[in-house]
């Protein structure tokens, strides 16, 4: 192998790691996310229940 | 919980199989990438991310046009549905985008326009979000946020072409982009598939997200006008 292909020959790196972390991120928040909108019309519900009962 | 509307659930069912064709598509369907490596991968949810944001942010200025021009509260929660949306995948945007730049530019940061100005939209929608909670009269409050959402958007194209107008480090893949761009590539047809699957999914999701939170944003409104019942 002369010197030129040396020099053209291209290593792919190893960023799996990086990849893991960005779809991690990803799914964390949005798993946050989705339970906060969960909870937040749980207790919205519970408090229109509450309410209704005392008009 | 009270019974969700039928296409909601069907929304629901669709967003959850759309992401694992997605994530299959992405990871495992689309070729590595030479030079980067698998981090590549980061650029098809990347962009979808920052696709929803945009639309997100869109529906608010529709929404406060419509409020200004009708008066109906209903388009109040779909404004402050669409900005608190926007700002979940905007986050993600900037976030992921630093995670792919540390292993190709070798930072996790950069002052450059398109994170500069992402990054003030960001901080824009955050300011809605807080300066609404400051206003306790809900008509006041609809009128600042659809003068504010519609001013505000100004962020987002200038987000959108900063990387088109200004010389950056930042790679447009999907027009030609600044010869000084690092993490530019030529998508093969199997990466243009998951590029373009990415982009469905997340516009699916983010009209479900969107949906939960315009219901969020009903009910929160039939609790306030319960209070305001009772306390006259």
């Amino acid at each position: 192998m002369n010197y030129l292909q040396i020099l053209q020959e291209t290593v792919t790196p190893d960023t799996t790691d990086f990849m893991l972390l960005g779809y991690g991120v990803i799914f964390v928040v949005m798993a946050i996310y989705m339970l906060s909108l969960f909870n937040r019309t749980k207790k919205l519900e519970q408090e229109l229940v509450n309410l209704e009962e005392m008009d | 919980m009270k019974s969700q509307p039928t296409f909601l659930k069907i929304l629901n069912t669709l967003s959850v199989l759309m992401v694992l064709t997605a994530i299959y598509l992405a990871v495992f369907w689309a070729p590595t990438e030479v030079t980067m490596g698998d981090v590549q991968r980061v650029f098809y949810f990347h962009v979808s991310v920052g696709w929803v944001a945009a639309i997100g942010f869109l529906l608010a200025v529709i929404a406060g046009i419509a409020y200004l021009s009708k008066g109906n509260s209903k388009w109040d929660i779909i404004g402050v549905a669409g900005v608190e949306v926007g700002l979940v995948f905007a986050f993600l945007n900037i976030v992921t985008g630093s995670i792919w730049a540390r292993p190709v530019w070798n930072t996790w940061w950069t002052w450059d326009p398109r994170l500069i100005t992402a990054t003030i939209s960001e901080l824009i929608y955050i300011a809605y979000m807080m300066l609404r909670q400051g206003i306790d009269d809900p008509d006041r409050r609809a009128r600042f946020g659809a003068i504010y959402a519609i001013l505000g958007f100004v962020s987002v194209p200038l987000s959108f072409f900063s990387i088109r107008i200004w010389r950056t480090i930042h790679p447009v893949v999907v027009a030609s982009g600044d010869a000084a761009a690092k993490g530019t590539f030529n998508m093969s047809p199997d990466m243009k598939l998951a590029f373009f699957f990415s982009l469905a999914t997340f516009t699916v999701v983010g009209a479900t997200l969107l949906w939960h939170r315009i219901r969020i944003g009903n009910l929160s409104q039939k609790v306030e006008q319960l209070k305001m019942k009772m306390y006259e």
